[in-house]
């Protein structure tokens, strides 16, 4: 139905809504391939008519000039956002199918917040709800890559709680000690070798937002990667955490990331040593229990030991 | 607030603050290693606003030697949608944290319907727009117990629907909200250029003693419009009009933004330093120490 452009009058609470909501809806539809405002809106009526409803033109510029304007800054922020938060994933795929990604997702997840850091949250359901935008191969690596890139972010959002020391551990009873592991951290299985693809270093910014009217586009060009790595697949273990300020990520073996993977699930210590045990039954018993024990030490010198807390954020 | 005091009360955060600049990245090394004088900085409120992570770690660093003022992004008084009640929880906890005497965001929309385009849209200036953005104003400087200044953004559109001026619309706003102006001098200017008025027109219209605090920045001319870049120095243009504003209505807490193409902290502090000419040249005029 065309828009009737006498409600946008903005005389009231009602019509100022329906004002933004049709502004929004044109500033949010995607450009075209050489970054220009498109010719028609999504429901087919012409965008330069919708445009002249809504904007006076000015000496130098007409109504849609002015509405590609906002058009751009969207998009253009957006696109530097995502390429800041999820760079690996953009040299995974390519700029061009990672370009085709953020208006997809953008189009079915809107940003929720006025966090410019949540705008990527949901890129892993999106992935999983979407099978088969990438390809086979690729949709299982990129959603490796949004899982590590997203616990990157929560490296550097998270807290650190006040750690619990090898002595409370030992003093405890490991039947009753729940052991929580601090919120920055993320435990991940993933089945690509993807670190590689991880150029930019393991900085998340996660400060993009500024009062600054536009990305300036002319003067950013994204950064063009200079080797090629080959994707492979192979099933490992991570831990991704922050020491001192800095994140990391830290290949674990099977064993040590089910021990983790339980403590933080809320199991006592007890349970999930036995586990750990359980899970090395190629080894000798009290080799094990040395192991678990120095990695215990190594767990606790890197402060990741927190007090148990029903939900962590 | 009572009206008779908004005046002195602001000026008295210009001898508090004096002149700063936006506290980033690039910088942080050289600030938390040589610890510069510096009167104050400000910082985007949403940057500090997430879990308590590496952000707010920094900014606990900062604060042991700093006065730093929150300036958000977030709050659009503008759109329709009721303010996010979480989120200014965050930054009343940020401002808790940071005690600042003051907090500012934009007059401008950027939501609806609960979601968000993260930029700074300009507002229809009709008289129902400037109602319903002074009570959100108003709602938000209830709940965070210290005073907002609302900024003039810049712009390169305008609505057909506006039924006055930009400086009749924020006249109105803060009139009816009862709050502080973030006056940004190079917004100013742009929009004076990007729409075509006389900046000082603007200037005698809007209560100039609601001014709260001020931004310089500088901006890229390009064929058709300027955009507002914030990458480079402050263009002579807007030194003068700032210098205007301070001659009719006193100094205030001034602050550069400096966003992109960011050069050394030295160089981006002695930017900011040349207002100290501009303030200079109002208070030798002045022998009782500002008008009030
Ligand atoms: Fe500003």
């Amino acid at each position: 139905m065309p828009i009737n452009l006498q409600s946008l009058e903005a005389e009231n609470p009602e019509s100022l809504r329906k004002l933004q909501r049709l502004v929004l809806s044109l500033i949010r539809r995607p450009l075209n391939s050489k970054d220009r405002i498109r010719k028609m809106a999504e429901d087919g009526q012409p965008i330069e008519v919708l445009a002249q409803g809504i904007f006076e033109p000015s000496q130098t510029m007409t109504s849609l000039e002015r509405l590609e304007v906002y058009n751009q800054q969207y998009w253009f922020k957006m696109l530097e956002a995502f390429y800041q938060d999820f760079s690996g994933l953009s040299y995974l795929i390519g700029k061009r199918r990672f370009r085709k990604l953020v208006e997809a997702y953008l189009e079915k997840y809107p940003p929720r917040s006025a966090r410019l850091g949540d705008i990527g949250s949901e890129l892993e359901a999106f992935l999983r709800e979407n099978p088969d935008f990438l390809g086979a191969t690729t949709q299982e690596a990129a959603i490796d890559m949004v899982r590590l890139e997203r616990a990157l972010f929560r490296a550097f959002d998270a807290p650190d709680y006040p750690t619990i020391s090898s002595k409370d551990i030992i003093e405890a009873k490991p039947e009753a000690l729940r052991i929580g592991l601090q919120p920055h951290i993320s435990l991940l299985e993933l089945q690509y070798a993807i670190e590689d693809f991880l150029l930019s270093g393991l900085e998340k910014s996660g400060m993009g937002t500024s009062e600054m009217g536009i990305v300036d586009r002319r003067k950013q060009p994204l950064k063009k990667p200079k080797r090629f790595f080959a994707l492979k697949r192979q099933k490992h273990w991570v831990v991704v955490h922050r020491f001192r300020n800095v994140p990391y990520i830290k290949l674990v073996e099977s064993p040590v990331f089910r021990f983790l993977s339980l403590l933080e699930k809320g199991h006592t210590l007890y349970e999930a040593c036995e586990a750990f045990l359980t899970g090395n039954d190629k080894r000798e018993e009290n080799f094990s229990e040395l192991q678990l024990l120095q990695w215990t030490q190594e767990f606790t010198v890197l402060g990741w030991f927190c007090r148990y807390r029903e939900n962590v954020l | 607030m009572h009206k008779e005091s908004i005046s002195l009360k602001f000026s008295k955060f210009f001898e508090a603050y004096g002149i700063g600049i936006g506290l980033r990245i690039p910088h942080y090394q050289h600030i938390l290693e040589k610890k510069p004088g510096v009167s104050w900085f400000e910082i985007i409120s949403e940057n500090f606003m997430g879990n308590g992570g590496k952000p707010e770690i920094l900014l606990d660093k900062i604060l042991e030697s700093y006065k730093v003022v929150p300036h958000g992004v977030g709050l659009y008084f503008g759109s329709v949608d009721p303010l996010d009640r979480e989120h200014l929880k965050r930054l009343k906890k940020l401002i808790q944290k940071t005690k600042t005497p003051w907090v500012s965001d934009h007059l401008a929309w950027g939501s609806v319907d609960g979601t968000y385009v993260h930029d700074l849209l300009p507002m229809p200036y009709t008289l129902a727009a400037a109602k319903l953005t002074a009570q959100k104003i108003k709602e938000a400087q209830d709940f965070l117990e210290v005073p907002i200044g609302v900024e003039n953004i810049s712009s390169y559109a305008q609505y057909r629907s506006s039924k006055m001026t930009e400086w009749e619309f924020l006249t109105e706003v803060v009139e009816t909200a009862d709050c502080g102006i973030l006056l940004d001098v190079n917004n100013l200017y742009v929009n004076s250029q990007n729409h075509g008025f006389d900046p000082l027109a603007y200037l005698d219209y809007i209560p100039l003693k609601r001014v709260i605090q001020f931004h310089i920045a500088g901006h890229s001319r390009l064929p058709k419009y300027i955009l507002d870049t914030h990458d480079q120095p402050v263009s002579l243009a807007v030194w003068r009009l700032y210098g205007e504003v301070i001659r009719r209505g006193g100094p205030r807490p001034t602050l550069l933004e400096w966003d992109d193409a960011i050069p050394s902290f030295e160089e981006v502090y002695q930017e900011a330093l040349k207002a100290k000419a501009f303030i200079d040249a109002y208070q030798s005029t002045e022998p009782r120490g500002g008008k009030s």
